[in-house]
C-alpha cells in the first residue's frame, strides 16, 4: 500500500518535472512547423521525414547514436557542474582539448593496441579536467564568474587546437592544396574506438552510457552526490555542515571536465579518427549537451535520452533537407527555441533564488 | 463591523489548515489572532489578503461579499499586510519606497518635491516618524517596518494585518511598534495582529481569537482574560515553568581568549574572552547586531578571527575548517534556519543528514545508505514531534516552527559536548519553544556546555546559568543566574553602565 503510494508519487514527480521540457519541445516543433509552412512545405511530411531519417533505419539510428555520444558526455558535464551550483559552460573547450589530446596520443604514442586507446582516453580525461579546473581556480582566486571564464576559455581552446592542427601537428600526409579543414594525422585503426558490431555505432556510445550510469550512481548513491547537491541547493548550509566548498569546487570541476574531455575523445577516436579543425566547435555538441541537461533537469538518465532526441533532430534534419529541400536551419531553429524556452525556466529560477536570498537577508539583518 | 469571514475552510492535500473558521473585525479595533505555528492563523490571513483561495466560505468587507484573486484586489478593498519579511528596495529612499507603484507625478515625470511633502504629511498624520530622504539600506529594522506601514497607509488601507511584526525587532523597537498600533487604531484604522507573543497581545489588543489545529477555539475580550488563560488555550495544556536547578559545572568545554575580528577597518569583535563549562548554559545577551553573529561565526569556523584563540574540548581550533571544529565536539544551531541551517529545496532526509554524511552507518567508503538515512530522519521527526507528512518532503514545506525543531533535532542528536545555540526559538510557537527549551536543559543535565545567543531577553534569563552582556563587539559584563533583572541587563545592552541607573 505504502510502496504503491510512493510509486505514485514518483510518477507524479517525473510528470511534474517533464511538463516544461515537453511543452518546450512541443512549442518549438510547432514554431518549426510554421517556418516549414512559410517556405511552402508540408510540416507533417517534413517531420515524418525527419523522424524516419533519425530512427527509421539501422544506418540512420546508428548515425543518430554516434552523434549523440559527445552530446551525452557534454550533457553529463553540465549536469555535474550545474547541480552543484556552478553554472559553468566550458564543456566545449574541454571537449576540444580532449579530442585533440586523444587524437595526438593515439597517433604519436608508441603503445600497442588497446593500451594506446586507454592512454588516449586518459590523456583526454586529464586535459579536460585540468582545463575545467582552470576556470574553477579563476573563480576561487579572482571571483571570475563561470559564464565569462568558461566562454572565453572555449575560444582559446578552439583556436589553440586550430593552431596545432594547422601548423606544428598538421597531418604530414595531407595534401597542402586540398580544400578541406586542417587535421592531425590519421590514427591507426587499432587505436580507434571500433564499432560494437560491423555497421553499428562505435564503442564510445557504450562508454557514454556507462558514464551516464556512473554519474547517476554518483548523484544518488554517494556522499559526493549528497555534498554537491547540498552545495548547489544552499552553499552556506553546506559550509555550515562542514562540507569544504573548495574541495567540492575542484572535485566537481574535475569530474565535469573529465566527462567533456572524454566526449571529445570518443568523437576523435570513434567517429573522425583524428582531430579535424572545428570538429567540435562547428557541430555545437557541447551546446546540445547543455540543452539536453536542461531538458532533463540535470538528471543523467534523462540527459542521455534528451541527447539522443537532439541528435536525432540534427541527423533526421539532414535527411529532411535532402529529401524535401528544407534547409537544415529549421532544425537549428527548433533547437534554438528549445534552449530559449528552457532557459526561461533557468532565469526564473535564478530570479526567484535572488529574490528569496534578498528576502531572507532582510530577516537576517534583524 | 468592517469585515467578516464566514465558515472558511482551506485544505492543503490532506492537511486541514482552516476548518470552518469564522471571525470578524470591528472598526478601530486591534484584533489579535494567537495560536501555535500550524494552527492556521497565517493561512486565514493569507486568504483575507488574497494570497490563497479558500475551499469554501465567504469574505464580507464593508457589507459586500468579496472574492480576492490576488493581493492587489485586497489592497483595492482597503486591506494591507505588513509581512514578516519586508519588501523594500534597499538602494532607494524611504519616500520612494512608500510611493512605489503610486508615484506622485507631474506630467510623465516623478515630482520629487511633492513626493517628499506627501510622505512627510503622511508620517505626521499618523505620528510615524521617519526621514523621507534616508536610504532604506541605512535604516534599522524597526524603521523599515515603519516604512512598510506607511506604504500601506499611503494606499489608503483601512485594515492592516501584521504578521508576527515583533519577530525581527529589538525590545525598544517593539515598544515603539506597540505605540504605533495604538495610534493607528485611535486614528480609526482596524488592526489584525498575528502573533504568539502574549505579552504584546495583552499590551495592545482589544479582542483575541485563539486558534488551534485550524479552528478558532476561543474568542476573548482582552479585559476578560490573561496571559495564562491564553497560553493554556493555545497549547491545550498548562505550561511548565522553568526551575532549571543547580548546574553541575565541570571542566571548561569551550573557551575563547582575546578574540578579535576586524572587518573593513571596523572592530567587529574586541578581545572577547569567555568560557562555557560542562553542565551549564551560558547566555549572551545583547541587542542584535552587536557582534553576536560574528562571534558565533568565529567560534564555529564560518569565519576566521583576526586574532585570539578558540578552544573546543581542549583543542585549539582557531580558524580551522568547520569540519574539524565540529569533529572536536561542537554542534551549532544557527540563527537563521533557511540561510545557514537548511537547504529549503532539499528533502527532510537530506537536511537531517548534514554533518553526519561521512559517518557510519549513513555512509561507508563514500557510498550512502539510503535506508539508514531514512530511518534516522524518521526517528528525529518522531522524537522531536516534527509535523511532517513524509521524510521525503521538502524542507520548505514545513512550517517555520517545525523546520526549526528539525534543525534543533539534528544538532542536538549529534551528542556533542559543546552546543552553540543561536535564536533557538525565533518565530516559533509556545509549544515548540517549550519543547526546544526542555531539550536544551536535558542536554545541559547530561553535561553539555551550551552557549545560548538570543535576542529574547526572557529566554536568556530563563535558561542561563551565567550571562555575558555584549555591546558593540565587547563583553561588558558577566553575571551569575538571578543576580540581574531585565531592566538592568537592558541598560547594559544599550551601552549604559550600572552607575547610570540613578
Amino acid at each position: 500500500m505504502n510502496s504503491k503510494r510512493d510509486s505514485h508519487k514518483t510518477l507524479g514527480r517525473i510528470l511534474d518535472a517533464a511538463t516544461q521540457p515537453l511543452v518546450a519541445i512541443l512549442i518549438s516543433l510547432l514554431l518549426g512547423a510554421v517556418v516549414i509552412l512559410i517556405i511552402g512545405k508540408n510540416p507533417v511530411a517534413a517531420y515524418g521525414e525527419m523522424i524516419r531519417g533519425a530512427f527509421g533505419k539501422r544506418v540512420y539510428l546508428m548515425n543518430t547514436l554516434k552523434r549523440a555520444t559527445p552530446i551525452i558526455m557534454g550533457g553529463l558535464a553540465v549536469c555535474i557542474a550545474w547541480r552543484s551550483g556552478y553554472e559553468a559552460m566550458g564543456g566545449e573547450g574541454q571537449m576540444i582539448l580532449g579530442a585533440m589530446a586523444a587524437a595526438l596520443a593515439a597517433y604519436y604514442l608508441p603503445l600497442p593496441g588497446a593500451l594506446r586507446i586507454l592512454a588516449a582516453l586518459l590523456a583526454a580525461a586529464v586535459v579536460g579536467a585540468l582545463y575545467s579546473m582552470l576556470s574553477g581556480w579563476l573563480y576561487e582566486k579572482f571571483d571570475v564568474t563561470f559564464v565569462i571564464s568558461t566562454l572565453m576559455l572555449n575560444y582559446i581552446a578552439n583556436y589553440f587546437a586550430a593552431y596545432l592542427c594547422n601548423y606544428p601537428l598538421r597531418d604530414p600526409e595531407a595534401n597542402v592544396y586540398q580544400m578541406q579543414n586542417a587535421q592531425t594525422g590519421k590514427i591507426p585503426s587499432f587505436a580507434t574506438l571500433p564499432p560494437i558490431i560491423k555497421g553499428w555505432v562505435h564503442w564510445g556510445f557504450v562508454l557514454a552510457l556507462l558514464a551516464v550510469f556512473i554519474t547517476w550512481f554518483l548523484f544518488s548513491r554517494t556522499t559526493f552526490g549528497y555534498k554537491s547537491r547540498m552545495g548547489g541547493l544552499n552553499a552556506r548550509f553546506a559550509l555550515y555542515g562542514g562540507i569544504s566548498p573548495r574541495r567540492m569546487l575542484y572535485l566537481v570541476m574535475i569530474l565535469s571536465g573529465l566527462m567533456a574531455g572524454l566526449g571529445g575523445a570518443f568523437e576523435a577516436l570513434g567517429s573522425k579518427g583524428r582531430y579535424v579543425d572545428q570538429m567540435i566547435f562547428s557541430t555545437g555538441y557541447a551546446w546540445s549537451g547543455m540543452v539536453a541537461a536542461l531538458l532533463a533537469g540535470m538528471n543523467p538518465v534523462g540527459t542521455a535520452v534528451a541527447s539522443i532526441l537532439l541528435a536525432g533532430l540534427a541527423v533526421g534534419g539532414s535527411t529532411m533537407m535532402l529529401n524535401m529541400s528544407i534547409p537544415l536551419e529549421v532544425c537549428n531553429i527548433i533547437e534554438g527555441i528549445i534552449t530559449l524556452l528552457m532557459s526561461v525556466k533557468l532565469v526564473r529560477i535564478a530570479a526567484s533564488n535572488r529574490k528569496a536570498r534578498k528576502a531572507a537577508k532582510g530577516g537576517e539583518a534583524a | 463591523m468592517i469585515f467578516e469571514m464566514k465558515h472558511i475552510t482551506k485544505t492543503y492535500g490532506k492537511v486541514v489548515a482552516n476548518d470552518d473558521v469564522s471571525l470578524h473585525l470591528n472598526r478601530g479595533e486591534i484584533l489579535a489572532i494567537v495560536g501555535e505555528n500550524g494552527a492556521g492563523k497565517s493561512t486565514i490571513m493569507k486568504i483575507l489578503y488574497g494570497l490563497e483561495k479558500p475551499d469554501s466560505g465567504e469574505i464580507v468587507v464593508g457589507g459586500k461579499p468579496c472574492r480576492f484573486r490576488n493581493p492587489s484586489d485586497a489592497m483595492a478593498a482597503g486591506i494591507g499586510m505588513v509581512q514578516q519579511h519586508f519588501m523594500l528596495f534597499e538602494p532607494m529612499t524611504v519616500a520612494e519606497n512608500i510611493v512605489f507603484k503610486n508615484e506622485v507625478r507631474r506630467g510623465p515625470f516623478i515630482d520629487r518635491a511633492k513626493t517628499l511633502e506627501t510622505v512627510e504629511a503622511l508620517s505626521q498624520r499618523y505620528g510615524l516618524k521617519i526621514d523621507p530622504g534616508a536610504r532604506i539600506a541605512d535604516c534599522p529594522v524597526g524603521l523599515r517596518q515603519r516604512v512598510e506601514i506607511l506604504k500601506i497607509l499611503y494606499q489608503n488601507a483601512e485594515i492592516i494585518i501584521f504578521d508576527e511584526p515583533s519577530a525581527v525587532l529589538t525590545p525598544l523597537e517593539v515598544e515603539a511598534l506597540l505605540e504605533t498600533l495604538r495610534s493607528l487604531a485611535a486614528a480609526g484604522k482596524s488592526i489584525v495582529l498575528i502573533t504568539h507573543k502574549l505579552q504584546e497581545v495583552m499590551a495592545v489588543a482589544d479582542r483575541i481569537y485563539v486558534m488551534r489545529q485550524g479552528r478558532v477555539v476561543a474568542e476573548r475580550l482582552a479585559s476578560e482574560t490573561d496571559m495564562n488563560e491564553l497560553a493554556v488555550l493555545m497549547v491545550g495544556h498548562p505550561l511548565a515553568s522553568y526551575d532549571i536547578g543547580r548546574p553541575l559545572t565541570g571542566e571548561t568545554l569551550l573557551e575563547t581568549r582575546d578574540l578579535c575580528l576586524t572587518e573593513g577597518g571596523r572592530d567587529v569583535l574586541r578581545r572577547i574572552s569567555l568560557h562555557v563549562d560542562a553542565g551549564e548554559i551560558v547566555g549572551i545577551a545583547g541587542v542584535s547586531g552587536n557582534g553576536q553573529s560574528d562571534l558565533v561565526s568565529c567560534i564555529t569556523g564560518l569565519r576566521s578571527p583576526t586574532s585570539g584563540t578558540v578552544t573546543v574540548c581542549g583543542r585549539d581550533v582557531t580558524g580551522r575548517p568547520v569540519r574539524e571544529i565540529r569533529d572536536a565536539g561542537l554542534a551549532h544551531i544557527p540563527e537563521d534556519r533557511y540561510i545557514w541551517g537548511s537547504a529549503p529545496e532539499g528533502t527532510l532526509e537530506e537536511n537531517t543528514l548534514m554533518g553526519k554524511q561521512d559517518e557510519e552507518p549513513f555512509s561507508s567508503r563514500g557510498i550512502v545508505s539510503q535506508k539508514e538515512i531514512r530511518h534516522y530522519a524518521e526517528r528525529l521527526i518522531g522524537d522531536f514531534a516534527v509535523k511532517a507528512a513524509s521524510s521525503q518532503q521538502k524542507m520548505r514545506e514545513l512550517s517555520g516552527g517545525n523546520a526549526q525543531k528539525l534543525i534543533v533535532a539534528r544538532e542536538l542528536s549529534l551528542g556533542t559536548p559543546v552546543i552553540i545555540c543561536c535564536e533557538p526559538t525565533r518565530g516559533v510557537d509556545i509549544g515548540a519553544m517549550e519543547s526546544i527549551h526542555r531539550r536544551l536543559l536535558r542536554r545541559r543535565g547530561e553535561g553539555a556546555g551550551i552557549l545560548l545567543v538570543s535576542s529574547e531577553l526572557t529566554e536568556i534569563m530563563n535558561l542561563s546559568d551565567r550571562i555575558y552582556v555584549i555591546f558593540e563587539g565587547q563583553l561588558v559584563g558577566e553575571f551569575p543566574r538571578g543576580s540581574m533583572d531585565d531592566r538592568r541587563l537592558g541598560l547594559l545592552m544599550v551601552g549604559g553602565t550600572l552607575a547610570d541607573e540613578q
